[in-house]
């Protein structure tokens, strides 16, 4: 049972560091197809216009997403099991609640930083910013992961 | 371990399995999004960015999950 419980709660780890790894450019072979709403239009030197799938946005928003899913799963897990945990160690809500304003935060700037990058023209657009928050996410996500293993003793 | 214990365990253990599905129905996606070697066609790349713009407009308003936020200890 509690190998079980373990392997579940370490799966809900390393998704988000799997996910740092993926978010680096090429790392995959991936490719959007076009006319999509990650596709952008830029004007060229000549005055020419040419649209671009925008991969990186893509993978960094997927990351994101798979980081603040599993986020969201690991609070809730908590929250609906509050009681159980209480019982088990203090320190579990104490943890989590430690956790949940940054978390708070990194989504709130990762919001604001997007809101910056899809404004720029596309030759200056670096998602680099994106993928630090991204990564902050996926550090938090492990800190809570790990506090559920090591206090419920598993 | 006393018997209290175990219960609270297996109590906890049912909560994680019940959420499993969900968890990985997001993997499945998440990997097939970022391996794939095929397109990523519209509607996959539409439902990507309408998650994120929601969570981002939801963030930027200062809106907050209740799951997402510091409650009080428990009393006993």
């Amino acid at each position: 049972m509690n190998k079980i419980t373990r392997k579940l709660l370490a799966a809900v780890a390393c998704l988000g560091l799997a996910g740092a790894l993926l978010a680096t450019p090429g790392c995959t072979s991936d490719r959007l197809a076009g006319g999509g709403v990650y596709t952008t239009a830029s004007t060229n030197a000549d005055g020419t216009i040419t649209a671009t799938a925008d991969i990186a946005l893509y993978r960094v928003d997927a990351t994101f997403k798979m980081a603040v899913s599993s986020m969201d799963t690991a609070f809730n897990y908590e929250r609906d099991n509050r009681a159980a945990l209480w019982s088990i160690s203090h320190d579990i809500k104490h943890t989590f609640d430690l956790i949940r304003p940054k978390a708070v935060d990194a989504k709130k700037r990762y919001a604001a930083f997007r809101a910056v990058y899809v404004a720029l023209p596309a030759d200056q657009r670096t998602t680099k910013d994106l993928e630090g928050i991204v990564t902050e996410i996926q550090t938090l996500l492990a800190s809570v992961s790990a506090a559920i293993a090591v206090k419920t003793g598993n | 371990m006393d018997p209290a214990t175990i219960l609270t365990l297996v109590s906890l253990l049912s909560s994680l399995i019940a959420k499993a599905p969900a968890i990985v129905d997001d993997v499945k996606s998440f990997i097939s999004a970022l391996f794939g070697k095929g397109l990523i066609d519209v509607a996959t790349q539409k439902a990507l960015h309408d998650w994120v713009d929601a969570n981002c407009a939801a963030a930027l308003k200062g809106e907050v999950p209740v799951a997402w936020t510091v409650e009080a200890d428990p009393t006993n």
